[in-house]
């Protein structure tokens, strides 16, 4: 059932995304290229959207992630969710999965809009200087901080997922007016608040080394906190309006 | 004596501390029935039901679905076309099919084809921009699509015109599985009380009665619609 469940929100998300990121690169290609071809007048108004653009892939990924755990399960597609013979915690797990994929993407595709800018308005010369410049970073880290660094990435995502779903758990199953969106953003800004209160007080002692460690531990333990609280909500406390 | 499918044993739903939407229910409800829950706006009639699909999970008593309590398992034996469309704003009826077909086991293509077919339902696109009484309709097709053993209709008719209130009415009086339960609320008793076997009333959350439609009609020597006024004349 997983399995399905993933298969049907990559349906429910990917056509959204796609247009996005095909926007988003043809306007990182064509605003420069106006440039190279002397169409000042067309490239100047062009490259402020290449920015407005990339930066809002980041916005339009929080509003879906957000909608994803918000009224997609508990509006009114929420009464087919809790229709079908799933379990509660493969519906999360369905929806962290493929949220996660798409915050991924996002962000490979704005270094890739940045990327093609760069290299369209300097050319072949610029490319190459990009690479080496990445190539010289690569070699001067440990690949052991590599790991490290796509492992502490990874927590956060699922750290920052389950934090969105735990706080529209709340606003729908705890809360029964009307404003549940407003709830769920006050809520999310006054746990992470807390949050990051509490744990600089923690790191503030601790080496690079070992905040960084400490903050995988704490990622780990926060996401099994609030899984835990979200999937306790809505297994005992559902009430679809 | 056909089976029970659906038990209830003292269940009372609060939402707060003063409003009681279902006060010590208990019901027995059998297989190859049709019942018709029928109370007026504010009975109870879709607590309940929320409470028969898992989608209200707070409640106080106890309620068996063939057998279990109210899981996933049993979610694959009910098929509930509830009080409001519940399409997402990326579907098409290809995306709703086939969500179906992996959703449940026992979604049976061909009747959902041929439903679209005598709904003259044609795919034109997203769901969204379909007509409401095309998405209504799309919507009972699925839920009759599916050879389930509890079919449960919430408000059906409610706010449709005459001809899809026919038509609706028609469709699951011919196209639900023979011995399946059938539950259908409603408060618009006109032109249905030929198709319920057995009536629940429900008034002020509570089961006023429960009992065969013709005994209930013999008692009050009455109309199902003209008892219902009766029963209910104070409460609306």
């Amino acid at each position: 059932m997983l399995f399905k469940l993933i298969k049907h929100e990559f349906k429910a998300s990917y056509r959204s995304y796609l247009i996005f990121y095909l926007i988003v690169i043809a306007l990182a290609f064509l605003g420069p290229v106006m440039y190279n071809i002397q169409l000042e007048a067309v490239a100047s108004l062009l490259v402020p959207f290449v920015f407005i653009a990339i930066f809002g892939v980041f916005i339009f990924t929080l509003v879906n992630v957000f909608k994803s755990f918000g009224e997609r399960i508990f509006g009114k597609p929420g009464y087919l969710l809790f229709s079908v013979p799933a379990k509660t915690r493969d519906i999360f797990l369905s929806r962290v999965l493929v949220n996660i994929v798409w915050m991924v993407s996002s962000i490979i595709v704005s270094v890739i809009a940045v990327y093609i800018f760069i290299v369209v308005l300097g050319g072949e010369a610029v490319a190459e200087g990009i690479f080496d410049t990445l190539k010289n970073l690569f070699n001067a880290v440990e690949p052991k901080e590599i790991i490290l660094g796509l492992l502490s990435s990874g927590i956060s995502f699922i750290s920052f997922m389950a934090l969105i779903l735990l706080v529209q758990s709340i606003a729908n199953t705890l809360y029964h007016g009307a404003k549940k969106g407003l709830i769920a953003t006050i809520l999310y800004f006054v746990i992470a608040w807390g949050v990051s209160f509490i744990t600089e007080q923690i790191y503030a002692n601790l080496t690079v080394t070992q905040q960084s460690y400490a903050e995988m531990g704490v990622g780990v333990l926060l996401s099994v906190i609030y899984f835990g609280i979200s999937y306790y909500l809505v297994d005992k406390k559902l009430e679809l309006e | 004596m056909a089976n029970s499918v659906i038990q209830i044993k003292n269940l009372t739903k609060s939402y707060g501390k003063t409003v009681q939407a279902l006060k010590n229910v208990n019901l027995d409800l059998k297989a190859g029935t049709t019942v018709g829950l029928l109370g007026p706006n504010g009975s109870g009639k879709t607590t309940l039901i929320k409470v028969l699909t898992g989608l209200l999970k707070q409640f106080e008593g106890d309620v068996i679905v063939n057998g279990e309590k109210i899981d996933n398992k049993s979610k694959a034996l009910v098929s509930y076309l509830p009080d409001q469309l519940y399409f997402d704003n990326w579907m098409k009826i290809n995306d709703l099919k086939a969500y179906f077909k992996d959703m449940f086991a026992d979604f049976n293509e061909e009747r959902f084809n041929q439903l679209l077919a005598s709904f003259k339902i044609e795919d034109r696109g997203l769901i969204k921009k379909m007509s409401k009484g095309n998405k209504e309709k799309l919507q009972l097709a699925l839920v009759l699509s599916r050879d389930a053993k509890v079919y449960i209709f919430d408000e059906p008719i409610g706010g449709v015109d005459p001809a899809l209130r026919d038509i609706i009415l028609e469709t699951i009086k011919n196209y639900r599985n023979e011995e399946a339960l059938v539950i259908l609320s409603t408060h618009q008793i006109y032109d249905v009380e030929n198709l319920f076997d057995e009536v629940i009333f429900l008034k002020s959350g509570e089961v006023f009665l429960h009992k065969p439609t013709k005994e209930v009609t013999d008692e009050y020597g009455k109309s199902l619609l003209e008892t219902f006024k009766e029963v209910f004349r104070n409460v609306v």
